[in-house]
């Protein structure tokens, strides 16, 4: 486990930082279409952290790290 | 305990990194603070001066074409404010029908001393925006250079250098802090400091790549005036250089005309900005007209054209350096004007939490400033447990 650490540790900062990049530049290339990307990829980021600021989502994951914490014990 | 055979973060090494992240972020918080409170507002600048009164749209006249004498405006413009000169005219996309005309105690004076609508269609007087005045005016000032001019836009400049240093480093400690938590815990259960610890992680790597941006951008444009002055110093000049022995202009000649030309010589672009002869942007015997593109992004670009003040022929075109581009490119990436008012609210939600990272910080400095590294970041036992 410890030596995919990296990879479970950044995939989802990584995502929303490359969601994030591609609305920057999609609003600065094109109207209509672009505006439309960068509004879904850069509300992506503001969706994340609404969704883990609610509780019931905290206790899933909660429940899933104790899980895997016990399992993964040497 | 950290594996340090596992680990390419040795405990000292993320000692160093962690300590950078602390002092880029207690040198720059109060600033950075203030930037994104003034900031806010500021996202609606054009929004908050229209309900205000301070902007009007020009009235709609369905299918009449913009046939109005610019030279009629110009002349209008000067017996709004006699013994004044008019330093540039501009158009703007967002509000099609209108002229601009700015206007100086001399062609060349620093600073404004009226700034008027007109309408494009019918030639007649339509607005006169008050000028250094109003809230958002002094949020304006507050947020560009702490009313120090230069020196205060450079000072900001730096903060937004140590920004970006305190982002890199907070993401190299995120990494071990997050190592037996999965993305997006917030341990609402545990002590206030842990949970706005967990809280200033998940917030601040949700807001990394835009606060990053807009925090560079931001630098960018603190180093707007060197950079005007240095394309003024060098391609300018270098383009007026075969002119400076020609006679004093008497007139400036017809506007109207400039215009006419500067669009003939760029195809498939309009009018930004022309600046009048004898102001910083042209020279004593042209006016320079800043041409800008039809597409989105050509949009935010210039092209300056030369053009004789007296008989209103094309002298030269140029394309921007990078520099200047670059300037120009990073205005909408920092202001968020650029994807209409969806992007200025997604602005202003992201503005909000970067506040709440920032005061987080703040807040977790104060709370455990005698607790070693490795407690703070979560990875003892102890601190774990």
């Amino acid at each position: 486990m410890t030596s995919r650490a990296p990879l479970r540790i950044w995939t989802a900062p990584l995502l929303l930082g490359t969601l994030s990049a591609i609305g920057l530049i999609a609003a600065l290339l094109s109207d209509g279409l672009g505006d439309l990307l960068a509004w879904l990829t850069l509300g992506a980021p503001l969706a994340v952290v609404l969704w883990y600021l609610l509780p019931r989502n905290q206790t899933t994951l909660r429940r899933r790290v104790s899980h895997s914490l016990s399992s993964a014990k040497p | 305990m950290l594996d340090r055979a596992q680990h390419r973060l040795t405990a000292s090494t993320l000692r160093q990194w962690y300590a950078v992240h602390k002092w880029t972020s207690l040198l720059s918080t109060i600033f950075l603070l203030m930037l994104c409170v003034t900031g806010l507002p500021l996202i609606f600048y054009e929004e908050i001066d229209h309900a205000l009164g301070y902007r009007i749209d020009p009235p709609e006249r369905p299918g009449m074409p913009a046939n109005a004498s610019l030279d009629q405006i110009v002349e209008a413009a000067l017996a709004q404010e006699p013994g004044h000169a008019v330093q540039f005219v501009s158009l703007d996309a967002d509000a099609p029908g209108a002229w601009f005309v700015s206007m100086g105690e001399k062609v060349n004076s620093p600073e404004s001393s009226g700034f008027f609508m007109f309408d494009s269609r019918t030639g007649e007087f339509l607005h006169q925006y008050p000028l250094d005045q109003g809230l958002m005016h002094f949020l304006f000032e507050l947020h560009a250079d702490l009313f120090l001019g230069l020196g205060g836009a450079l000072f900001l400049g730096l903060m937004g250098l140590l920004l970006a240093a305190s982002l890199v480093s907070g993401a190299v400690v995120y990494g071990p802090f997050m190592r037996k938590l999965p993305f997006g815990s917030v341990r609402f259960e545990r002590s206030p400091r842990i949970h706005w610890l967990d809280l200033h992680n998940l917030l601040g790597m949700a807001t990394l790549v835009w606060l990053f941006t807009v925090g560079f951008t931001g630098v960018v444009n603190t180093l707007a005036r060197p950079i005007f002055a240095y394309w003024q110093s060098t391609e300018l000049t270098n383009m007026t250089a075969p002119f400076k022995t020609d006679p004093t202009l008497v007139s400036s000649g017809s506007a109207e005309r400039a215009v006419a030309t500067a669009r003939r010589a760029v195809p498939g672009s309009d009018l930004s900005f022309m600046a009048f002869p004898g102001n910083d942007f042209a020279t004593p015997h042209h006016f320079v007209a800043f041409m800008a593109g039809s597409t989105p992004l050509t949009s935010r670009l210039l092209t300056p054209v030369l053009i004789d003040a007296q008989s209103g022929a094309l002298v030269d075109q140029r394309s921007l350096p990078w520099y200047v581009t670059a300037l120009l490119l990073s205005q909408p990436l920092h202001f968020g004007d650029y994807g209409g008012l969806p992007l200025k609210i997604l602005w202003a939600l992201l503005d909000t939490l970067a506040v709440v990272v920032l005061g987080s910080g703040v807040y977790l400095w104060l709370k455990k400033r005698n607790v070693s590294v490795e407690a703070r970041l979560g990875l003892t036992e102890a601190a774990s447990a």
